[in-house]
Formats: structure tokens, sequence, C-alpha cells
């Protein structure tokens, strides 16, 4: 399935702890788990096609 | 009349689409070039739909092994594409100036070139924190540091206030990989807080929710135990505070609070 549309709807619905099942229909069997568990690193790797992520756009500055 | 050039920085927010503002996604399809450093694939692929001319800024981070030196490439490679196109857009995921280096340094070199900036806002990790957590931090105020700022120099903590600390996972290194002897630098974080906490103070180890639909991940440990948890990249540490600051009873006088006492 398109995983893009899928963001999508999920972020133009109202999610709550008694509906958010309803919406994850039509991920596979892995992501909805993944979403149930909310495992979300192990879900963008999924999606991704590499392994590393800019997680850190900040550092310490040692010097002036 | 030559139009003056524009950058705008753009913040994503941290939930991906969730986050977008009508405000963030306007710029984004009028831009003549968007540049990005997102950390989650399907925001990359939304911002290629909505404008035809986008450059990722990802091979540029991970192209130096010092963090800050690939920082400086970013900001250099924005500057050289407002040297090419009228509008430069950058989206950075979060909020472009909460903990995102490239994006301001990029702005104000900008600015003194004349070019016209805008910064457009985006929901911060801290502020999802807020949220989750049910945190004011108004009341009673908060400090936010990054994790080997905090350890590195003689920093000092209000245990007053809600304390916030970043990037505990990238504790000690200036690369793009967390130091090999964790434990070891743990044990140091761990000291230096046990200057201002006791060690059963709570600490909550938080990851905001990137996924519309997924829950945050909150939780609670001691900070005696500090050193036993494992970090995720995305893991932020936050310390409530430790007790009410004392009144300074001088300036309760002159102030005359005493008098407005219901």
């Amino acid at each position: 399935m398109n995983l893009l549309k899928k963001i999508e709807q999920l972020s133009q619905n109202c999610l709550f702890l008694d509906n958010r099942d309803v919406f994850l229909e039509g991920l596979n069997e892995e992501m909805k788990t993944l979403f149930i568990q909310g495992d979300q690193l192990k879900l963008r790797e999924m999606i991704a096609t590499h392994q590393f992520f800019a997680d850190s756009i900040e550092v310490v500055k040692i010097h002036d | 009349m030559i139009e003056r050039k524009k950058l705008v920085l753009i913040g994503s927010g941290i939930k991906t689409l969730s986050h977008l503002t009508e405000e963030a996604k306007t710029y984004i399809q009028h831009a003549d070039v968007v540049l990005y450093l997102v950390n989650e694939p399907i925001l990359e692929q939304y911002l290629q739909k909505q404008n035809a001319n986008t450059i990722s800024l990802e091979p540029y981070y991970f192209q130096y092994q010092n963090r800050s030196n690939a920082y400086n490439k970013i900001a250099q490679l924005i500057l050289s594409q407002t040297a090419v196109n009228q509008f430069v857009a950058v989206v950075l995921y979060g909020h472009p100036t909460v903990f995102a280096m490239p994006g301001l340094m990029a702005i104000k070199q900008a600015e003194q070139d004349g070019i016209e900036t805008l910064i457009i806002p985006g929901i911060s990790a801290e502020d999802c924190l807020f949220a989750d957590l049910g945190i004011d931090p108004g009341n009673p105020g908060h400090l936010s540091i990054e994790a080997t700022e905090f350890l590195l120099k003689k920093r000092n903590i209000d245990v007053n206030s809600h304390v916030i600390i970043w990037q505990i996972a990238m504790l000690g290194s200036l690369t793009h990989t967390p130091c090999k002897d964790v434990s070891k630098i743990l044990a140091l974080f761990q000291e230096k807080l046990l200057n201002f906490y006791e060690p059963e103070h709570n600490v909550t180890l938080y990851e905001a929710s990137i996924y519309p639909g997924m829950m945050p991940k909150i939780t609670t440990f001691s900070l005696k135990d500090i050193a036993t948890i494992s970090f995720s990249r995305l893991t932020t540490l936050y310390f409530p505070p430790k007790s009410n600051a004392p009144i300074d009873q001088e300036i309760y006088q002159i102030l005359g609070l005493q008098e407005n006492r219901i």
C-alpha cells in the first residue's frame, strides 16, 4: 500500500486508543504490530531504504 | 527594481505530516528549490511531491565524520543555493532553530549578505514532551540543555526547575556515532548529576512520537540506575523539579506581597 497516503490519512483523522486500530487497516501485519507496540524506530527502518538517519543536528561548540 | 532573494527556514514538526503547518506547506510549495534534512522517509516523499525541485542535505550530513564540519557544510550549501535561486526553502524536522544548528548558521550569514530571511516555527521534541508529560515550563520554569554541553562544561542545574537534557545517546561524542565506552561516559554523567540530585530522584526517558497514531515512549527510573538504561537517538531525559524554590523574604517584604494574601 502507499504509505504516504496512509500517513496522510492518519494525520487527518482524530485518533484515540479505541479507534486507532480501524485506521491502521491496510497496513501489513508487521507494520500494524509495530504501530501498536509503539516501535517507531523499527518502523522507520522498515520504511526507509537505509539505516542511518540525521537524528541530531546540534553539537557542542568547543571553540568560538 | 531587483527583488531581494529569499531564504525561508521551515520546521516540519516532529510527528510526520501531522505537525506540518499550513504556513510551512505554502512556502514549501512556492519555493524555487526546497532543501531538506529530515529524519523520516515518509516526510521526504511528501516534500518531493509538494515541490518538483528538492535537494536532500542528508548526503552532506554523513559526508563528514565530525558533526560540526557537517553542519558547516550544510550551511554553506544552503547559501550556495541562494546564489542561483530567488526563493530557497530549507526544511528541518522539529523546530528549525531548536537544537538545529545549520539552518540558523545559514540564516545569519544570509542576513549579512542582504537576503530576506524568514523562519517558520515547527513543533519541537520539547513541545511534545511538555504535552505528553503534562508539564507547564513556566511553572516553575525550565532548563533545556544538550547532554555533552552539560557534561563537558562547567554548568549548573537549577533543581527547582524542570530540567530537560537532549541528545543523551550522543553523550560525549562530536561525531555521528555514539561513544564506544558508553558505560564509562554515563558513569561520569551520573556522577555530575548526583551533585544536584539524590540517587532516588526520578528521571523520565522520553521519545516523542514521530508517526500519527503512535504513542510516545515514556519510561521513568531512578537516577542511580541511569547507567543501566539504553537510549535511542531520539531519547530526551526529563528531570522533575526537586523542590519549590524558597521565597526571598526580603524581596517579599519590599514588594508588600504579605498584605495581598487572601
